[in-house]
């Protein structure tokens, strides 16, 4: 048996504002890219796959129109990036290289939505099923994970698998926990999950105490006061008299400055949040906060409540994403990417 | 602006940041330095309000506080009642749907009134004849 793994974080984001509310909180960031305590999404799908043993997996990224998206950091030489601009063509042909390579099976999964289920157990559903693909359920429908057949994938099985069409496949119904990111509340709610056990996947960095987890380079004044659980990201910084409770994670490069409290509330990386505030029930991003309670995104222009950092860490970014960028072919897949950007030897990471 | 009895209803600006603070708050102090002053400042036309219009906010509160009056707000946008959550302001000012509610608010509780020199916690009242009142 040998399997491989396709993780595809598509642009769809582009059209977010015109399907779901709140599109504005994420200002154009991908949602797969964004971290959500200490790790995007992307990141801890293909921690799944590692951890499964598999040995291939190719993260398939859509050109990235949007620079604000943090470039994933996984170092692993069994995973290959590919930036795409063809969906389609991309995955075809990273089928057919698994094919030639002798992979049988390849599970296909579309990072929009989280998935933790016992990928062996739906393997050996699929042999049984006797189709070339299968597709992943929960409770609330299907889900953006297929298995599909490397040798007996012909044209309909692609289409299948990228028309997101679940009627042509089986249907394996997952035990786990599973979480769609369709609009920017699910952040908050995946943070939250992870935060309080959940699902498998755990905040990023050293778990300090009990439920407070400490990413690395994060300072906490000891004036300060975190309460479990709760995340504080890399190179985050808490001053004098804050309070961070009920679940809250401050994501990479933020500052929550004197006296502010932070409840129920995801920070996203490279915020600053001002000095005596309330943050409640919250998704702030840069200048635009997404008040859950009243399901209103607004957009601060008073820079001394809230704001953006222009840090390394944003302006690092986009650097990396130009640098892929310049790799994208005008169709279809683009070259394998030359060895600075593989994982492993990697420029991606800090 | 316009009043309603001895309640005053007042429109707020659509943009309530640094520059418009000033000339509103010229024209609002004045009808604050009344005694027991009512005063509804109605929201509904605000579109942005930054930290110094919250200010001008609690400044109008203070004001009319001192003279035993009372400010309240009315229609209050969500983007608007986040900045004031987010300041931690909105606990210090009663919020109506309406400026009509607001108003009404203050002649509920007027309808039993006590003088005016006299606060209405004050333990020196004589006892207030219900059936007189209603």
């Amino acid at each position: 048996m040998s399997l491989g793994a396709i993780v595809v974080v598509a642009n769809a984001e582009v059209d977010l504002p015109r399907i779901c509310r709140n599109a504005s909180v994420l200002q154009g960031e991908a949602m797969p890219c964004m971290e959500v305590a200490g790790r995007s999404i992307t990141e801890r799908i293909i921690d799944r796959y590692l951890a499964a043993g598999i040995g291939n997996i190719s993260l398939l990224i859509e050109a990235p129109l949007l620079s604000g998206a943090q470039p994933p950091r996984v170092s692993s030489p069994q995973v290959s990036v590919q930036v795409i601009t063809d969906i389609r063509s991309a995955i075809s042909e990273t089928l057919s290289n698994y094919s030639s390579e002798g992979i049988e099976q390849v599970f296909v999964h579309w990072a929009d939505a989280y998935v933790e289920t016992d990928l062996l157990d739906l393997f050996y559903f699929h042999a049984a099923a006797r189709q070339s693909v299968t597709c992943a359920y929960d409770r609330e429908g299907s889900l953006p994970l297929w298995l599909v057949d490397c040798e007996r994938g012909d044209r309909d099985n692609l289409a299948t698998v990228v028309d997101r069409n679940p009627q042509a496949s089986a249907s394996y119904v997952i035990q786990g926990y599973s979480r769609r990111f369709s609009e920017p509340r699910s952040l908050r709610e995946f943070a939250v999950d992870i935060l309080e056990g959940r699902c498998e996947s755990r905040p990023s960095g050293e778990e300090a105490k009990p439920g407070i987890w400490i990413d690395a380079g994060a300072e906490i004044h000891r004036g300060a006061r975190v309460v479990a659980p709760a995340y504080i990201g890399r190179g985050s910084k808490i001053m004098d008299e804050a309070l961070i409770t009920r679940s809250s994670s401050v994501e990479t490069n933020c500052v929550i400055d004197c006296g502010t409290v932070v409840e129920n509330s995801s920070i996203l990386a490279n915020t600053r949040v001002g000095i005596w505030l309330d943050v409640c029930r919250a998704v702030v991003n840069g200048s635009y906060l997404l008040s859950l309670a009243r399901d209103v995104t607004v957009e601060i222009a008073d820079t001394s409540l809230v704001r953006p950092l222009l840090a390394r860490g944003r302006a690092k970014s986009a650097r990396e994403w130009d640098r892929i960028q310049d790799h994208v072919p005008s169709v279809g897949t683009s070259p394998a990417l030359p060895e600075a950007w593989g994982f492993g030897a990697n420029l991606l990471q800090d | 602006m316009y009043n309603r009895g001895p309640v005053i209803v007042m429109e707020l600006p659509e943009q309530l940041r640094q520059p418009e603070v000033k000339s509103f708050l010229a024209g609002l102090l004045p009808l604050l330095e009344t005694d027991r002053p009512r005063v509804v400042l109605d929201c509904s036309k605000v579109e942005h309000i930054d930290s110094a219009g919250v200010e001008m906010l609690l400044q109008c509160l203070e004001e009319a506080m001192k003279r035993d009056g009372d400010l309240k707000l009315s229609a209050v946008s969500p983007a608007s009642a986040i900045i004031l959550e987010l300041m931690r302001v909105d606990r210090l000012f009663e919020c109506f749907e309406t400026s009509d509610e607001a108003a009404r608010s203050f002649h509920a509780f007027g309808a039993i009134g006590t003088p005016p020199s006299q606060p209405w916690y004050s333990n020196s009242l004589q006892p207030i004849d219900l059936k007189a009142a209603s």
